[in-house]
């Protein structure tokens, strides 16, 4: 007995040792760094993330820590319990994000740049106290050039040559999908919403988790149309060289996807966190997410010369902050929906 | 000592294969230990993310939840450090095999840890792990390859 209580003894001492002077080292690192919580594709390799994690630690003394945030909701609730949080930053929150969960945490108000040339779609938004646009699209129905289908209205969905071929997003867990629920809502009146997409039930191929996936579905060939953004088509452009995708025109005013960058009220090294918001607006970094995220960049000038200039200006719904419980009452007739499909 | 941990092959022989077992057991926590550790020097990801994501589990009881949301969550520095000094303990114990069978109960202890906190696929892992651990408590795998021979010589008793 005494042989195994002086082992565990030994052990933890042993860590305890270590834990102590590794403290002094990591916190003396941890002064002059900030952690930045963002999706996986965007710290991904081939995301915006590293590049411009090099461009400001070139302008700056401080160093980035990307921390893969898989989940917004996991995120927040992890900085709201953890009173020891290191998060600085937390990038990747969209409109639904901020009126959903944004109240989870508190948040610091963030100086800006006054003399930024905003989108005029977005202008509604930039004068956000705690939250900061970084780059933005609409969302509209995303073909192939040579489709022998035409979509010019969220009514074409249902023509009978789309049944199954249509990519869509599951509300609950993806973004765009999300977009979707709301613009039916936000162009047809409540009971027509709920009987358009019962009917546009069979016209789905399925209701994918993630946006990448669907996309999959309708890259693969398995579905002809995707909810998407209108600069997917310039990602196929730029990368393969292919002209043959479009943005579907759609009659009624396209929903908008705006990404935020917000600041934690518990942040570590907040002006250092200042000064990285403040940073993604500037030209240079501006540049990098339009080219690496494929969205638009909230300061227009600088699409200038870029394929993202030939992007045509879409009408777009007003950019606003939903009540919690609307967006909650619209979720839950969707899950109603699809729990009696088959009946 | 080292003259009783190689004379043990010629004594307790037919525990060689499940002394393999064991020090790769070891091996496998050690690795884990090491991870952890540096995660948890980090203070981001590692243990912190796993106790969040098991709040949003269902199958989770309701006492664990309550437990992880009011003790676990504001404190999971302390818990990771003791999950990671328990790693540690098993790793060790298990590749040097010295106290393996009050190890492996502690071991079966922590992966009883494990199935409450991480996702219900790796629920047969952890399973099978703690058969594992089970197996080498009940045939004392220290004594083979391991110091614990050395002991049970001296003194005998349960402990080895």
């Amino acid at each position: 007995m005494k042989h195994f209580l002086f082992f565990v003894f030994m052990v933890f001492s042993l860590l305890a040792g270590l834990f102590l002077y590794k403290e002094d080292n990591v916190k003396s690192i941890e002064d002059k760094k900030i952690h930045v919580y963002a999706s996986s594709s965007f710290i991904a390799k081939w995301g915006p993330g590293p590049a411009l994690k090099d461009l400001f630690e070139k302008q700056n003394l401080f160093k980035v820590e990307f921390v893969e945030s898989p989940d917004v909701n996991v995120t927040l609730q992890k900085i709201s319990m953890d009173e020891g949080s290191n998060a600085d930053v937390v990038l990747g929150l969209d409109q639904y994000d901020i009126s959903r969960l944004g109240g989870k945490i508190k948040w610091r108000d963030i100086d800006r740049p006054g003399n930024l040339n905003y989108s005029n779609e977005i202008k509604l938004v930039t004068n956000e106290r705690t939250f900061v646009p970084y780059d933005w699209a609409p969302l509209t129905f995303v073909m192939k050039k040579d489709s022998a289908v035409e979509v010019a209205s969220l009514n074409d969905l249902l023509k009978p040559e789309l049944k199954t071929k249509i990519a869509l997003q599951d509300p609950r867990t993806s973004s765009p999908g999300l977009q979707f629920l709301v613009w039916v809502f936000e162009n047809k009146n409540s009971e027509d919403a709920v009987k358009f997409l019962k009917e546009l039930s069979p016209q789905v191929h399925s209701y994918a988790p993630s946006w990448s996936a669907s996309y999959g579905l309708f890259t693969s060939g398995q579905a002809d149309l995707v909810f998407s953004h209108v600069t997917s088509p310039v990602y196929h452009q730029v990368e393969e060289k292919n002209t043959g995708y479009l943005a579907a025109e759609i009659a009624e005013a396209l929903p908008v996807q705006v990404e935020f960058a917000g600041i934690p009220a518990s942040c570590k090294n907040c002006e250092a966190a200042e000064m990285f918001v403040a940073f993604l607006l500037s030209d240079e970094a501006q540049r990098t997410i339009m080219s690496k995220n494929y969205m638009l960049p909230v300061n227009d000038k600088v699409k200038e010369g870029t394929a993202f200039d030939a992007v045509k200006k879409y009408k777009t719904l007003p950019i606003k902050f939903y009540d919690q419980s609307r967006v909650e009452k619209w979720l839950n007739t969707w899950a109603e929906i699809r729990k009696n499909e088959g009946n | 000592m080292l003259q009783a941990y190689f004379e043990s092959v010629k004594y307790v022989g037919h525990l060689l294969p499940i002394s393999f077992l064991r020090i790769f057991l070891g091996y496998f926590y050690m690795d884990l230990a090491i991870k952890d550790w540096k995660q948890f020097l980090l203070g981001v990801g590692g243990y912190a993310d796993v106790f969040v994501e098991a709040l949003n589990k269902n199958h989770i009881p309701p006492w664990f939840r309550l437990l992880l949301g009011e003790q676990i969550i504001p404190y999971w520095q302390t818990v990771a450090f003791f999950l990671i000094g328990l790693q540690l303990i098993v790793a060790i114990s298990y590749i040097i095999g010295y106290c393996v069978r009050p190890v492996s109960i502690l071991a079966v202890v922590l992966c009883i840890a494990y199935l409450l906190i991480f996702s219900a696929e790796q629920e047969i892992f952890f399973k099978l792990l703690i058969a594992c651990h089970l197996v080498l408590a009940w045939v004392g795998a220290g004594r083979c390859l391991g110091i614990d021979y050395y002991f049970y010589k001296t003194r005998r008793g349960v402990w080895w």
